[in-house]
């Protein structure tokens, strides 16, 4: 193993990280509107936007559960789901970013 | 093999972890840029021999990007290599009809990313 990638490759992971917890915050916001009934297209877009950006990244920077849980939302925007499904699938993604971060 | 790659992503934290995954391989140089523009604009001036697009960019996101590209005649023949997370295979067979030389999915093994680019030139 390359320990001065390692070492550069640390760094960047922590700022993917808090990446993601300023993302947390938008998704906590989409949450609150989920929850009160509201998807329209352009919450759905951004929302799809987070969810693809954190499945891709968070894979890379060996976060399985982000990218997991972002790729299951990811999934879930793309359907004609209830806003109770997709905030569920938020709060899901919130919970690994947290996880993450502490 | 000496090897210019110029990687275009708008997500900062990726563009580095691909940089420092691409120098893993001491012949490869790379350059990063952050938008479509940006890559075009890169690509023109120092013409590498592979280049890696993010697909959902802001702006000028990589399909159009790689439109762009191909319809420079400088830039027409450079290998471009779509790099996007969770793709299925109907649209990655959509980026190669769109003259994409291949599909790299996110999240991508920064260890071994220098590998996969140098196998999808060469094929």
């Amino acid at each position: 193993m390359n320990s001065m990638f390692e070492l550069k490759f640390e760094g960047i992971r922590r700022r993917f990280v808090e990446r993601a917890m300023d993302q947390c915050a938008a998704l906590e916001g989409f949450v609150s509107a989920f929850d009160a009934g509201e998807s329209d297209p352009v919450t759905r877009r951004e929302v799809r936007r987070i969810a693809h950006s954190l499945s891709g990244a968070g894979g890379t920077f060996r976060f399985a559960g982000i990218s997991s849980s972002a790729g299951d939302l990811e999934d879930c925007v793309r359907r004609p789901r209830e806003p109770s499904a997709l905030a569920e699938a938020c709060r899901a993604l919130i919970a690994e970013i947290k996880r993450a971060a502490a | 093999m000496r090897l210019k790659v110029l990687y275009v992503d708008d997500e900062a934290d990726i563009r580095e972890v691909a940089m420092i995954a691409l120098e893993l391989d001491p012949d490869i140089e790379v350059r990063i840029e952050s938008s479509g523009a940006a890559g075009v604009a890169a690509a023109l001036k120092w013409l590498p021999d592979a280049i890696l697009l993010d697909v959902m960019m802001p702006l000028m996101d990589g399909p159009t990007t790689l439109l762009v590209l191909k319809e420079n005649p400088a830039t027409h023949s450079i290998p471009v290599i779509f790099v996007t997370a969770r793709a299925q295979s109907i649209e990655i067979e959509q980026f190669i009809n769109l003259g994409a030389r291949d599909v790299i999915t996110k999240p991508f093994n920064a260890m071994t990313l220098a590998v996969e680019v140098r196998r999808r030139i060469a094929a």
